[in-house]
């Protein structure tokens, strides 16, 4: 069984070798960097990897257009399972592993942090909430972690999974075309690491509005 | 002529000739070229005969020929941004699919960028 991880990356120029390494060394799996359009060297950084392709947007197009690159990649490579991971080094690699396992019993598995809603602040913690049951309500789908950059498709979700949303609002796209074409989505408990890093890179409260106002534009009927 | 209507007519005049030059240089077609200049026809035949409009106005319920334009000059500059919404929506999606191709063409071998 073959496994893509897709990294979607735009200026990690200063987190992204670690990242990579860490990744590399917890998983037997090919790492495809999608390089978002950085202007810093993002994408000199991580070819420096052996085992490591860069795909280069030439514009910043998004996260969900970063995360459609890295699913038609894994589809045209005739990949059996990709696993998406965010580059700001929040995910902890060993649970790449867990997530691949989840697919036994599912065709799509989420990466739910459990933790990182225990340490977040109330804001934000009531902002991941009120997200989650937008997703609820708007695209009639519950998940525990709407917004986790870390999930896992078998080969049935990979082929079925469009995304079409080029921003943020793609994770809750994702658990949308989930449940539009019949996947079983499973949820794996993560763990989250905190760097100053990740916790600026993390979603403000007005991203969640863009999020919320982008999700009702590209609610389908 | 008071001011207000010098300066409309001068405007309507200054989009009118920027409509027929652009038809002139292929960038607009026929129907368009005629769609934009009766828009801004009826502009001027509104500010200098703003009266002319009533029958109209009147056949569809309004009372007062401005009242008639301004809604009428919201709907189409509503419709308008709608399909300016649509249109940059079908652009970014097209932008999109070249810049993946050319991602997924060239995979691998990253180029130098400059810093912005």
């Amino acid at each position: 069984m073959r496994t893509l991880v897709v990294v979607p990356a735009y200026n990690e120029a200063a987190v992204i070798a670690k990242t990579l390494r860490g990744l590399l060394d917890a998983v037997d799996a090919d790492v495809l960097v999608v390089d978002d359009g950085s202007w810093d060297n993002t994408a000199g950084i991580a070819s420096t990897f052996r085992r490591v392709r860069v795909a280069r947007h030439m514009l910043n197009m998004g996260l969900g257009a970063s995360l459609e690159t890295g699913l038609e990649a894994a589809r045209r490579g005739g990949y059996d399972r990709l696993v998406t991971f965010d580059a700001d080094g929040q995910h902890n690699p060993e649970d790449v592993l867990r997530l691949i396992d989840a697919l036994g019993g599912c065709d799509l598995a989420i990466g739910v942090r459990r933790v990182y809603f225990e340490r977040m602040p109330p804001v934000k913690r009531f902002g991941n909430f009120m997200l989650n049951m937008l997703t609820w309500l708007i695209f009639g789908v519950r998940c525990g972690d709407s917004q986790s950059g870390l999930r896992a498709f078998n080969r049935k979700a990979l082929e079925s999974v469009r995304v079409r949303a080029s921003r943020y609002e793609v994770s809750s796209e994702i658990l949308y075309e989930a449940s539009r074409n019949r996947l079983r989505v499973g949820e794996v408990p993560v763990e989250v690491i905190y760097t100053e890093h990740s916790i600026r890179r993390g979603t403000s409260v007005v991203d969640g509005f863009k999020i919320l106002w982008r999700m009702i534009l590209h609610r389908r009927i | 002529m008071v001011l207000i209507e010098v300066l409309g007519v001068g405007f309507s005049l200054f989009a009118l000739s920027r409509v027929i030059l652009r038809f002139r240089e292929g960038r607009l077609s026929w129907g368009m070229m005629l769609v934009w200049s009766v828009a801004w026809l009826s502009v001027i035949a509104f500010i200098l005969a703003p009266t002319s409009f009533e029958p109209v106005s009147r056949a569809i319920g309004i009372q007062r020929p401005l009242d008639f334009m301004l809604i009428v000059g919201l709907v189409l500059s509503y419709y308008l941004i709608f399909r300016m919404y649509v249109y940059i929506g079908e652009i970014h999606s097209d932008i999109g699919k070249v810049v993946r191709e050319v991602a997924l063409m060239d995979g691998g071998k990253p180029r130098r960028v400059k810093r912005r």
